[in-house]
């Protein structure tokens, strides 16, 4: 399993990683972006690599 | 009774150039650790930098100084022990094992119950945390020590854990599944209990090493903050956990609250130890339920990625833990010590008796629960703790393909990114020893010693000059 995975904030467009395990046991979390706070799936943030190639 | 006022009129006294009082304002987000870089850069001991006027996220100054570099210096860490830089894992070991029982005083006796504000009197963000690096999400605390008891023994565990106060009353914790808060969190969450716990922040370095210190589990912090000390950690009871629930005394701050079972927050990204951010995790959190502090106590933060867990605290714990297992494992080791150029790397000196030494030495060192990576044993000519020396002993006194030992799949630092799986790395050690007699090996070079004791360079460089060279102006 990849260490971490990429998304990218849908409000302010800003990058930053999750660490892949805790999200991918987690498929209902929301994460939160660390700039401006807003909250939304990983899957609205374009993750990279795609949880697909995860495994 | 020694703490972080003690320390601080204490070593003011003989060192009061690294004590820098700041009074312009400074903003917590990432100012005040530019500064604070800025001065790690620039100086060769890093001072204490207490920012009197930090300007918190809501644009207000606070009411309270903010502490940073504290723990930053090996030599002052030492001087704390009454011990050098060379010896300081050999005396922090010794310390540590002459643990005292800690001191119960009435809250009356309690520095740190100077003030007390409970419920929705407590607003974290008037506090001066800083947020450190590029991607923190906000105001963390970093040298808190996170600490709760073991429900099975009632043991107390102090760990440093980072905190993201992420609202008034909110603390995001960092508490690492595998660490021994992880543990006991763990069979709290197990009987579908909330934890109680505190965050103390603000003492004596030396209850810092004390409490910081790797044990056994259960073993109790605060008996090793005590025996580093040199005399008991006074505790008090809690305001809202239960007179039970004891905490540090003479700390500048103590947050109190429960950790609910069963619950988890994002939290990070954040600028850690290895000098990456960690990714963001889901992770548990606590609800404060109060704060105590002194009347105008010191905020004490680690600046992490930078000379607190580089030269500071966060190798001197790990050398004394470890100097302790290596000499079990090998008595021939003489000192140990964990650069200031990467965290994850120990380097070893140690008279060898045998030629399986150095390998043995490297196996414990990578088996021991100290997050070490790749371990160098070098003999007792090399001085471990000069870098150039160290890199020139790696290339003249090893061939890798019979001095190498590497071990694959085994637990890795969770930060370490060059890992491919997560929690899974290779460990791995290089002995740099000469072979044994009847084995030759060539002798390195030297001058006469009666020679060198005879020459002083301010005899035929000006002392100016020597001054301008040494500082590099």
């Amino acid at each position: 399993m990849v260490r971490v995975t990429y998304v990218t904030c849908p409000q302010c467009k800003k990058e930053y990683y999750l660490r892949t395990e805790d999200f991918s046991e987690n498929r209902d979390a929301n994460t939160e972006c660390p700039f401006c706070t807003k909250e939304f799936k990983p899957e609205e943030g374009h993750p990279h690599p795609p949880f697909s190639r995860r495994e | 009774m020694k703490d972080l006022r003690t320390f601080f009129a204490d070593y003011s006294r003989l060192f009061p150039e690294e004590i820098v009082s700041i009074d312009r304002a400074v903003d917590a987000k990432w100012h005040a650790s530019a500064v604070a870089t800025k001065a790690e850069r620039a100086c060769k001991t890093s001072p204490v930098l207490i920012f009197n006027q930090l300007r918190l996220l809501n644009g207000a100054i606070s009411a309270y100084p903010a502490v940073v570099n504290l723990l930053s210096s090996r030599r002052r860490l030492a001087w704390t022990i009454e011990s050098t830089v060379e010896r300081f894992a050999i005396d922090l070991s010794s310390r540590i094992r002459q643990k005292k029982k800690p001191l119960v005083v009435s809250k009356s006796e309690a520095p740190v119950k100077e003030v007390v504000k409970k419920g929705p009197e407590v607003n974290l963000l008037d506090y001066p945390a800083l947020v450190q690096h590029a991607w923190d999400p906000g105001q963390y605390i970093t040298a808190g020590f996170l600490t709760c008891y073991d429900p099975d023994t009632g043991i107390d565990n102090c760990a440093l854990q980072r905190g993201w106060i992420k609202k008034e009353r909110e603390i995001r914790i960092h508490i690492g599944h595998h660490s021994h808060n992880g543990m006991i969190f763990s069979k709290h969450e197990r009987a579908k209990k909330g934890m109680k716990a505190i965050y103390w922040i603000g003492h004596h370095p030396a209850a810092y090493l004390g409490a910081e210190v790797k044990l056994g589990f259960p073993e109790s912090h605060y008996e090793s903050a005590g025996g580093v000390l040199g005399e008991p950690l006074r505790l008090v009871p809690s305001e809202t956990l239960g007179d039970d629930f004891l905490v540090p005394a003479d700390a500048e701050v103590v947050i109190e609250g429960i950790i609910p079972n069963g619950q988890r927050r994002p939290e990070a990204p954040f600028g850690e130890h290895l000098g990456y951010f960690g990714g963001q995790t889901l992770s548990p959190y606590m609800d404060v339920t109060c704060i105590t502090h002194r009347k105008k106590p010191y905020w004490l933060t680690i600046l992490c990625s930078h000379l607190d867990e580089k030269e500071g605290i966060g190798g001197a714990r790990r050398e004394a833990t470890l100097y302790e297992i290596l000499r079990k494992a090998v008595p021939g080791v003489t000192n140990v010590y964990r650069p200031a150029s990467c965290p994850i790397h120990l380097y070893i000196q140690m008279k060898k008796r045998k030629e399986s030494d150095p390998r043995q030495a490297i196996l414990a060192a990578i088996s021991a629960p100290e997050g070490i990576k790749h371990v160098f044993v070098f003999d007792e000519d090399i001085n471990i703790f000069d870098e150039p020396e160290v890199l020139w002993a790696i290339g003249t006194r090893s061939q890798w393909d019979k001095d190498l030992v590497v071990v694959p799949n085994c637990n890795a630092a969770g930060l370490d990114p060059s890992c491919e799986r997560d929690g899974m790395g290779t460990r791995a050690g290089i002995d740099c020893t000469k072979p044994l007699p009847p084995e030759v090996f060539e002798q390195r070079t030297f001058i006469p010693d009666e020679i060198m004791n005879q020459v002083l360079i301010e005899d035929y460089i000006p002392q100016e000059t020597l001054a301008k060279l040494t500082h590099g102006v």
